[in-house]
């Protein structure tokens, strides 16, 4: 009587049918699954898969399921009734897909795409695989390091996927085989084939110059559940030039390029009145770095006039007027009454040393104005365990912390909570030779902070062991992917949520295989080591990656580029004819 | 102006929670582009309401919501608009306008009417005359304050068994004082027959109030 779907928890995020989804062209030619490796809530947030997504169905002959990874209770009913998980639309099992295509937003979902891949009935490994099994193939911020993935996936994307997936498209239809197909891939730039590989020859990753060209959808899916982002989304700029150097996104993303004002006003109101939505958020690394804010402002509300739509910006940045430019145009929402920024470090010297250009003056400043302005909640985020850190600047974010408590002349205090992530370095960041603190070392340093820290003040704080996985799988390579294997395979998924981390477990699969952790976080690499991201070109250079390295060091700064000209990253050299098409300033 | 729709919750999205469904409509209308009215105010909210929230794991064949528009709409332009904002599982069927002071939805409600799937349903089938004859029928009805004892006799209508369809059709009180929930009732049948609870998939039919002393479909009173 009773279906699988009755006996689990939000059976909503398996059944697919919401809102603007595209029915499923059984008689498409080329079919891809497009997975994310988190559970629905999460996945159905991501911009990334929202564009891919209507990218492949709006193409001719392509047709594009969606994919997330079952929560432990419904994988496990799977296999219990012997079944396979199959994809929201069309209700074809992965298998029979010609292609499944991961995005990798963070590393703490690989095991997930282990077990999506195998509870899909495709085998987990590429070597496994044979004709009958579809494609494997996965892009995204992870996508710079293939390495620790490379056993499983057959074929990454590099960099922005709007075009690539046109060329992977093509690799398919215009080939029969499955080896036939992985040469065609291997032949697109880009794209790395893990397979077909010499060990030499440079990937370098793909750029979408003109983001007013590039394909976005005119419609989002809506979901039935409450998503972590419910809402329609603009992407205002792609890049960032601040140069924070921890921050892998922001190399990665370079070039900066905006959109322009009128192209987003199209796009948004196309996406209110396809979606029904009523908040609509610009999104960028830095979305108030964007230039065109106030035009975009008049002319969303020229054309959304007497919608009641929200405008909402994802993180009000310290150092800029956005609030006065946005006017009033738009109705604000009273329910988030917070404010959130990063100031990461604890002492202005370490914050030279990491580049974020923000002042504790200018954090003071921001705060007082937004408390006259009715917020009570201040949301802090730091890092601990940054390269040059001393017990001093640990202590300085209880200073700091401190005199945020006391901003306010009058008796009205804010509510200040703190979260600490330690320091995870990743590729292709000039912190990506630096060595992770140790476990140990971290959690002296959180105790150590909680004894400074006011008790007024809530404090959050990651998992040291969890960071430590992280940084070994950002900066990995073969090896760790067969560490993540024997996890899986000893039960380990969903790893980023707390209640399903099994550090035991970990602990287990790293002594079973015989690798050290350590050795991929906690060492410093040395600066001509080669490293197992050398076969990508990111654009960024590594002798600016090098350089910046040096000077953090010496904690010297390094200006914003839209600032103080620019400082040849590397996106200048051999490519957009030799002129970075760095934050074009658009107006309508 | 006020517009009372009626609406299918398909089968394949009985999973969907009220406040979820209440956002999907919400997100419909102003896809719709209707001129739904919204409530003065600090927070103002759209002028909608439920006649009473499916429970998650129920199907209803024509579920009632109340929307009060700004201005005039007729129902046929209000439906043909709906059909094309609603998501395939949710499909509109029927709209009505009603006057400003008509009573509202929930409180002209009086009984509910289920289709019930139940395992060995047959079985059970069997059983009903003899259960339907008592002149009382005590069950025991559990909720987070404790259980308390019922007698489910009076608050129910009408119980058949649909062979074509092995299920059965009940007919049941529902108001704020007197509300018969089917699972309760198939729990009792079970009982009585000394069969133990079978699994079930429930339909809400219909929801009625009450035209001249008798049962109506809610949508005409
Ligand atoms: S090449 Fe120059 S202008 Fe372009 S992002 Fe790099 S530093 Fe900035």
């Amino acid at each position: 009587m009773k279906d699988l779907l009755d006996t689990v928890a939000k059976p909503a995020r398996y059944i697919g049918g919401e809102l603007n989804a595209r029915p499923f062209d059984m008689g498409a030619k080329v079919k891809i699954a497009m997975c994310f490796p988190d559970v629905y809530e999460v996945g159905m947030s991501h911009l990334g898969m929202k564009i891919l997504y209507h990218l492949v169905n709006d193409t001719q002959g392509a047709a594009c399921a969606r994919v997330f990874t079952p929560w432990p209770d419904y994988a496990d009913a799977l296999r219990a009734a012997g079944r396979k998980l199959t994809a929201l639309e069309g209700g074809l099992e992965l298998s029979a897909f010609d292609a499944v295509a991961f995005t990798l937003p963070y590393e703490m979902c690989f095991t997930n795409i282990l077990e999506t891949l195998d509870l899909g009935g495709v085998p987990v490994r590429s070597d496994d695989r044979g004709d009958g099994d579809p494609l494997v193939i996965a892009g995204g911020v992870c996508a710079f390091n293939p390495a620790p993935l490379s056993p499983f996936i057959d074929a990454f994307s590099i960099g922005d996927g709007e075009e690539s997936m046109l060329d992977i498209i093509s690799a398919i239809r215009d080939s029969d085989t499955r080896s036939a197909r992985l040469v065609a891939l291997s032949r697109a730039p880009g794209v790395y084939v893990p397979a077909l590989h010499d060990g030499h020859t440079i990937i370098t990753k793909r750029v979408v110059a003109d983001l007013d060209a590039a394909y976005f959808p005119s419609e989002f899916v809506v979901p039935y559940l409450e998503t972590v982002h419910d809402r329609a989304v603009l992407e205002v700029a792609r890049g960032c030039t601040r140069g924070c150097r921890f921050c892998q996104a922001g190399m990665l993303y370079r070039p900066p390029r905006e959109r322009s004002a009128a192209t987003l006003a199209a796009q948004g109101e196309s996406l209110i009145r396809s979606t029904g939505y009523d908040e609509l958020s610009l999104c960028a690394l830095s979305a108030g770095d964007y230039s065109g804010l106030a035009d975009l402002s008049a002319a969303l509300t020229k054309r959304l006039s007497g919608m009641r739509v929200k405008l909402s910006l994802p993180s009000l940045r310290v150092d800029s007027a956005i609030a006065s430019s946005m006017g009033d145009a738009f109705e604000t929402d009273v329910r988030k009454s917070s404010l959130t920024f990063a100031p990461e470090a604890g002492t202005q010297r370490l914050r030279d040393v990491i580049n974020k250009g923000v002042t504790e003056e200018n954090a003071l400043r921001a705060a007082r104005e937004a408390m006259a302005a009715g917020v009570n909640n201040i949301k802090l985020y730091c890092m601990i365990g940054l390269p040059t850190e001393t017990e001093e600047d640990v202590a300085g974010i209880a200073g700091m912390v401190r005199r945020m408590l006391n901003i306010a002349d009058t008796n009205r205090r804010p509510r200040v909570s703190l979260s600490v992530a330690p320091f995870v370095p990743k590729p292709f960041t000039p912190f990506q030779w630096a060595a992770q603190d140790t476990i140990p070392a971290i959690q002296g340093k959180i105790s150590y902070l909680k004894t400074r820290m006011p008790r007024s003040v809530t404090l959050h704080w990651h998992d040291p062991s969890l960071s430590r996985l992280e940084a070994c799988f950002s900066r990995g390579d073969r090896r760790i992917g067969g560490v993540m294997e024997a996890a899986w395979r000893g039960g380990c998924r969903f790893d980023g949520w707390t209640e399903q981390f099994k550090p035991e477990l970990w602990e287990n699969a790293f002594e079973r295989t015989g690798v050290d952790p350590a050795y991929y976080a906690n060492r410093e690499r040395m600066l001509d080591e080669p490293l197992p991201w050398d076969i990508i070109d990111a654009g960024v250079s590594k002798e600016f990656l090098r350089e910046e390295y040096l000077r953090a060091v010496a904690g010297d700064v390094t200006r914003d580029c839209r600032e103080g000209g620019c400082q040849s990253c590397g996106l200048n050299a051999g490519r957009f004819d030799g002129r970075c098409p760095r934050a074009a300033v658009h107006s309508l | 102006m006020r517009l009372f729709i009626a609406f299918e919750k398909s089968f394949a999205l009985r999973h969907i929670g009220h406040l979820d469904l209440l956002r999907v409509t919400q997100r419909a209308l102003r896809r719709s582009g209707l001129p739904v009215a919204y409530s003065q105010g600090f927070n103002p909210h759209m002028l909608i309401a439920f006649a009473s929230p499916l429970p998650v794991g129920q199907s209803g064949r024509e579920e009632l919501v109340d929307v009060t528009f700004e201005g005039y709409v007729d129902g046929a332009t209000c439906l043909t608009a709906l059909k094309a904002a609603m998501p395939p599982g949710l499909p509109p069927k029927l709209a009505r306008a009603v006057s400003d002071d008509h009573p509202k939805l929930m409180a002209m409600l009086r009984e509910a009417s289920y289709l019930i799937r139940a395992d060995g349903a047959d079985s059970l089938a069997a059983a009903v005359p003899a259960f339907l004859a008592r002149k009382e029928i005590p069950a025991t009805r559990v909720s987070k304050s404790g259980s308390t004892r019922v007698d489910i006799r009076p608050m129910l209508r009408e119980l058949g068994y649909i062979e074509a369809l092995s299920a059965f059709h009940a007919r049941v009180s529902f108001t704020e004082r007197e509300t018969l929930k089917p699972d309760l009732l198939v729990r009792s049948l079970a009982e009585f027959a000394g069969a133990p609870e079978p699994d079930t998939l429930i339909e809400r039919v219909r929801l009625f109030g009450e035209k001249q002393g008798f049962a109506a479909p809610l949508m005409d009173c």
